[in-house]
This record gives C-alpha cells, structure tokens and sequence, in this order.
C-alpha cells in the first residue's frame, strides 16, 4: 500500500471528469457553477498537498493506473513541477470564473449554461491529465479533449463572430492534433513503446546507434510544429485573435491563461523525458523554436500595437508572451527551461487578470471593447482599472511584477546560451519597449477623466464591484505581486522539478 | 525641426487621450498606401483573383511538401510486419502471451484497449460525449438560431414523414429492425470473445436507432425523450468511471480485488471487460442518435 497522497493525481482528474459527467444533468447554470467551483476547490488542496508532499522530500512518484505497470499500461507521474503547474492552474481557472461570472450569465443563453462548465470541467480534467501523463498516448487522448472543451467554450457565446472565430481555431487545432498524432505513430513505429521513460531508453539506444536518424528527425518536427501550432507560436497564431478576442471574458482569460501552456508543459515534459534536452539540442530544434520565439515576441506586440479592440490586443499580446516561452525553451538550456515554466505560471496569473479586468472594464461602457470608447472608464470601475494597471505594467516587465523576474531570468539564461546571446538580449529590449508602447496608453486611457462612450449612444454607468469579481482580481493581482517579489520559492521548485523529470 | 516634434507629440497626445480631435484618422490601410513601398508594383500586379490564385498555389504546394516528406519518411521506417522490428519487444510479447491468463478476455485488443490501457479508453469514450455536448451547444433550439422558417420548414418535414408516405420505409424497417438490434446486442456481449465491443456495437445499435426513427418518429421520440438520453448517458459513464477508479485504485496500492478473471471463452469471463463494453455501447448509441437528432431537429 503506497501513501494515500499518491493517487491524489490520478483521484483529482476522475474528480473533474465525474463533476463534469454530473454538471450535464443539472439544467442549472447556478448549480453547474457550484459543482465546478467545488471541484476546483478540492482538486486545488489537493494539488497544495502534493505539492507540500513531494517538494518538502524532493521526490516524484509513478502511479500504474491499474495493476499493470510500465511498460504495459498507463502511467501517471507527479513530481513538485507537476503538482505545483496543477495548483496554479486550479487557482487561475477558478479566478477566471468568478471575473467572467456576470459575462458567463449574460452572454450565454440559459438553456446552455451549465453545459458551459461541463466543459470547464473536462478542460480541468484534460489539463490535469497532461500535466500528469506518463504516457504519450494518453497526452494525445487528452489532448483531442482539450481541443474540443476549448472551441465548444469559444462558441458558447454564440453569435457570428465567434462561430466563425471557432470554426478557425477548430481547423487549426485539429491540423495539430493531427500532425501530433503521425509524429506517436512513427515513433511508436521506429521504437515499440509508448510509455515516456521506455521511449526515453529507446530512443537514447537509437541516438548512440544512429539508426533510423530520419523518421526521428521528421517526427520530431511534426510534435513540435503540431504542438506549436496549438499553442500559437507566430505564424501559427492567426486563429487566437479572433478566439481570445470574441468570446466571453471567463473563456478569454482560460483560453490564453492556461489552455496554450497545458500544451507547453507537455512538449517541455517530451523534451526531458522521452529525449534529453542535449539530445533535443543535437537535432536543432531548439533553434528552429528559438527564433520563431524571438519573432513572435516582436511581432505579437506589432499586432497589439495596431489593434484598437482592447480584446484583440490583449489577445495579441499572448503571442508575444508565447514567444517569451518558446525563447526560453529554444534557449537549449536548463536555465531557459526554468525561466519558461516561471513565465507560464507568471501569464498565467498576469493574462486572466488582464482579460478579467478588460471585460469589467467594457461593462462600464456598455460592453464596447475599443479603447477609444473606454475613456475613464478604470475611473468607473476602480478594482477593474487598478487590476488592468498592475497587469499591464507586469506585461511591460516593471520590477517587483511576475512580468519582470521572466525578463530578468530569460536574459540570465540567454547569457549562458550557446549562440543565442545577443539576440536574446536585443529579442527582450525591443519587446519591453513594444510591449510599454501598447500598454501604456492603454492605462493612461482607461484613467482620464471624462468618457467618449456617449458618442455611441452609451451612457456610461458605474460598476459596484461584486464580490466574484473582487476576489478574482485580489487573487490574481495579490499573485502577480507575489512571483514579482517572492519569486524564489517558486523558482526553487520549478528547477528542484525540472531536475527530477 | 522643433514645430515637428511638437506637432508629433501633439498628436500622439491626442492619441493617447483617445480623441480624434483635429487631426484627420488616417486608418492603416491609408498609412500604407502613403508609405512608398519596394513591393507597390507587385501588388499592383496582385488583383484579388489573382492573389486568390496565389494563396491557392501555396497550399498545393505545401500539401504536396508534407506529403512528399511523410512519404519519403515511411521509406525509412522499418518493414511493416518483419521479423525482429521495434515493435516487436516485452510490451507485444506479454499482450498476447500472457492477455489471456492474466485478463480473461479472448479478444486481445479488448484486453488492451479496457485493461491494459483502460485510463486512454476511459479517455476516448470521454470524448464522445464531449463531442455530443458540444453538438447540444451548437444546436440545441434556441431563440438565437431557430426562426419561424427553420420551424415551418420542420413542420413540412413531420407532415412528409406521415403514415402513408412511409409504407415502403416502414415495412422494411419491421423486418431489419430486430435483426439489427440483435447483431449489435450480439457484437456488444461478445466483444470480449470476438472481434466487436462497445463502440462497433454501439455503433450498430445507433444506426438502427436512426433507422427506426426515420420510420416511426414518433414512438422512437416518445421512447428517447432527453430525459431517457441523459439518463443513460450519465449511468453508463458513471458506470464506467466508478468501475474504473475502483480498478486502478486497488491495482495501483496493490490491493485485494473482486474482480476475477473467469473461465477464458465463456460469456461471463473476463471481469470487468462485459459491463463495461455494454456501458461503452449504451453511450456511442445515444451520442450517435442524438447527433442525428440534433443536427436533423435541433432537440431530442
């Protein structure tokens, strides 16, 4: 009998999926919201408690699902990294929640509420599983259910733009499933396993024969460029404006927060554990990423610069942020790799605070999202306007922000890299500056006096706070002011897990 | 120099205040077309139809790129089937030497895709009924996308479906029905014995509910009410996943477990493998009626 808090992992995604099985049956928005906060909750302190238990003995554990172990059935492994993405990831996505409560209730249409968090709750259960996966199977199984919960909550919102938003990020989805799942099936093909630490003494035992040097080079970039296609990296990111820029606040803030990284997280536990990250360096990938990082981190934020939908341009500025990760992995070194798991968990937190706060924000304009319209509007509402601020000044990288220990970490990661130096260091300039120039007016927009919203016939009303939105912007503010000033906890455990993967 | 700068910060001034103010918009598409530019003249040369033409060119390419070099990949790929491949290691070996003794099941792909791997089909069949969600989403009737024509259209279509332009439907549908209730009952109970199980059976039993429906609307609708749909649905996933957590709960601490294997061949052998494939059927029969009747009429 192993201690109870190993089947915690494998206990808390049946605990989303069950909560998600039940929430179909309910045909209340109401109850829907409760289940699936409950859930959170729990999946939450229980993520706490793993995360306690196995960074405070710096160990992970394997968990044979059934009574099969490796290499025959599948696995689960949870290590501090693991369990502590989970934890912030269940913060997050209850914040988000709670910040798009209002939306959720006016922008969905009653009949479908509830159906709206049945797939919150398998988007939950398919993060978690993710994370967790010891098997490269079972990562691709849920990976069609993330894909499916993530357009199914782009298009609940169900008007024009968003159909038409779904149908883009459907199509762009599934050609990366797809492209994922030729890359497993020539893998499996050249090394007869699927489970990771197998796959990893295979495909090790291939790389000192160099046999089959080939299909492992092709396959290796159809599972980047499928994952990376998912995760919007830059020229794959045509499809997340308009998705993160139509659908309702609570979707935007999941979307861009935690649906992108749960894909990151895999390609990063791919790299470590089924290759090395000397071997992923040895086939040139990590440069291939490296510069497409590099791009999308300026690119993004041209985007952003030209966009006056304040939505869109949040949304742009994901694809920069993306870009700071895929940097940091492309980087082809541990210290890169710690700072792009800091800068997932740090967007994370910074993201839905920024999509929360915008949402509010526009409310107080009759739900008009360009910025134009939005004159004064952090005035009406302060708590919104007063999230938006710290969130983008985090963006722009200011210090004692979440946004700044990235840049500080990436540019000291960059110093040890192999070629990449300077170009870092210049990719991490210009994106500051770029990322101060959209963000910055947009906060000094959102504080002047008076209101242009009138023009369109909008009167422009203040908004009370409601308790939802005040606790999701406290938790997610309180958190990006938390990875600004006491980053070293959190980075100790990101490096103590990188180094048991 | 100076009245520039300060023209230059005027405006942006006015930029950041959000105001139009007097200076005129100039929207990106003018600021481009003022800007001398190297390509102008190629996209001069561009007109729509031609640049339509272009990005058509493109993805042909690309296709034939990508598909050129997943061929030029299988080349390289060991023979499919040889002796002494990958593919051939312990994982194979004990599957099929040791399936039978240690799960019960004849059927060796059940063996792998319920037991061995049960947490990946528990997975997939999660899927299904994401998927059957999704559609409800989409499609359920609501007042944003059902309008009076959409109705009177779907009142044309029960006044079609009547008795007595369905003779010929109808009296076809009698005599298939029960024999193709009975090849999917028979697929899903015996899918661990031969090939079959919960999918390819519900799937049989979906289709010859859709048959039935097509024929006699309205019993089959008075039958599979949304209470029913969901009422099966939610059991046999609930079924399914506490039979599940139960399996990996005491195989992973090494606990004492009920289920056995049984007698190999027999009808009730293989533990878990039975129940759970009729589980599995009852939802890819529900999911694969109610996207018939959702996307036909938009409610169950």
């Amino acid at each position: 009998m192993r201690p109870f808090y190993e089947n915690l992992p494998f206990l808390c995604i049946f605990l989303a999926m069950l909560a998600g099985i039940t929430t179909s049956i309910l045909h209340s928005g109401k109850w829907a919201l409760r289940i699936s906060l409950t859930a959170l909750t729990v999946i939450g302190a229980a993520s706490a408690w793993l995360l306690y238990a196995t960074a405070s003995q710096n160990t992970y554990f394997v968990y044979a699902m059934g009574k099969f172990p490796s290499p025959w059935g599948n696995e689960l492994r949870a290590g501090p990294l693991e369990a502590g993405l989970a934890l912030v990831f269940c913060i997050v996505m209850a914040c988000s929640l709670l910040g798009g409560l209002k939306d959720i209730f006016e922008d969905i249409l009653p009949g479908k509420q509830d159906l709206y968090f049945v797939m919150m709750d398998m988007l939950l259960a398919s993060l978690l599983s993710m994370l967790y996966t010891n098997d490269i199977f079972t990562g691709y199984v849920f990976i069609e259910i993330n894909t499916i919960a993530a357009c199914a909550i782009v298009m609940a919102k169900d008007n024009n733009q968003t159909l038409v938003a779904t149908m883009r990020y459907l199509v762009m989805s599934l050609l990366g499933s797809g492209l994922f799942l030729i890359s497993l099936a020539l893998l499996y093909a050249i090394t007869g396993h699927l489970l990771m630490p197998q796959l990893g003494e295979s495909i090790h035992a291939l790389f000192v024969s160099g046999l089959y040097t080939e299909p492992l080079t092709v396959l290796v970039g159809l599972m980047v460029l499928g994952l990376s296609i998912k995760s919007a990296l830059f020229p794959f990111h045509s499809w997340l404006p308009d998705a993160h820029g139509s659908s309702t606040t609570a979707s935007s803030a999941i979307l861009s927060g935690l649906v992108l990284k749960g894909y990151i997280v895999l390609l990063i536990k791919i790299f470590y554990r089924v290759f090395s990250i000397s071997e992923v360096r040895s086939l040139k990938i990590t440069n291939v990423l490296f510069v497409l990082g590099a791009l999308a981190m300026i690119m993004g934020s041209v985007k952003a610069l030209q966009e006056g939908h304040s939505k869109r341009m949040v949304a742009y500025s994901s694809v920069a942020q993306i870009g700071y990760i895929y940097l940091g992995v492309g980087l082809g070194i541990e210290a890169g790799v710690v700072a792009a798991v800091f800068q997932i968990i740090a967007h994370a937190f910074t993201k839905p605070l920024l999509f929360v706060s915008v949402g509010a924000l526009s409310s107080t304009a009759g739900h008009e999202k360009k910025w134009y319209y939005l004159r004064g509007a952090g005035r009406r509402c302060k708590l919104a306007g007063i999230g938006f601020t710290l969130g983008g000044l985090s963006m722009v990288g200011i210090p004692l922000l979440a946004g700044f220990v990235t840049k500080l970490y990436l540019a000291q990661g960059a110093t040890l890299a192999a070629w990449q130096t300077a170009a870092a260091l210049a990719a991490l300039a210009v994106s500051s500056v770029l990322n101060a120039m959209y963000y910055i007016p947009a906060i000094v927009q959102i504080w002047s006096s008076g209101s242009t919203c009138q023009e369109m016939g909008i009167e422009p009303r203040v908004r009370r706070a409601d308790p939802a939105l005040v606790v999701s912007v406290l938790v997610l503010g309180v958190g990006v002011i938390l990875l600004g000033v006491c980053y070293r906890p959190v980075v100790g455990v990101i490096s103590a897990g990188l180094a048991l993967l | 120099m100076t009245k520039n700068i300060k023209e230059r910060w005027r405006q942006f001034a006015a930029w950041v205040n959000g105001a139009d103010s007097d200076t005129p918009v100039v929207t990106p598409e003018e600021k481009r077309a003022a800007r001398p530019h190297p390509l102008r003249f190629l996209h001069g040369m561009l007109s729509e139809k031609n640049e339509m033409r272009v990005y058509h060119i493109f993805s042909v390419v690309m296709c034939l790129v990508f598909t050129g070099t997943l061929l030029l990949t299988v080349l390289y790929l060991p023979t499919f089937g040889g002796a002494g491949n990958p593919t051939e290691n312990e994982v194979m070996e004990r599957y099929v030497e040791k399936g039978i003794e240690e799960v019960g099941a004849t059927n060796l792909i059940s063996n792998i895709i319920l037991v061995y791997r049960g947490f990946d089909t528990f997975g997939e069949s999660c899927v299904l009924f994401l998927a059957a969600t999704c559609v409800m989403i989409l499609l359920r009737k609501d007042e944003k996308n059902t309008t009076a024509y959409d109705l009177a259209e779907r009142a044309e279509d029960a006044e079609i479906e009547s008795e007595e332009n369905t003779t010929v439907l109808r009296s076809v549908v009698r005599m298939l029905m029960p024999v193709i209730l009975l090849f999917g009952v028979y697929v899903l109970l015996n899918g661990h014995l031969s090939p079959g199980g919960g999918f390819s059976g519900g799937a049989i039993l979906g289709a010859g509910l859709i048959l039935f429906e097509n024929a006699f609307g309205e019993k089959v609708r008075r039958f599979m009410s949304e209470h029913v749909y969901h009422f099966i649905k939610v059991a046999a996933l609930y079924f399914y996943g506490f039979t599940m957590i139960y399996v990996f709960f005491t195989g992973a601490n090494g606990l004492h477990s009920i289920i056995g294997t049984g007698i190999p061949g027999m009808i009730f052998s293989a533990g878990v493998i039975m129940p759970i494939n009729v589980a599995v059927g009852l939802e890819v029969a529900c999911t694969m009626y109610a996207f018939y009747a959702f996307f036909s009429k938009g409610e169950l």
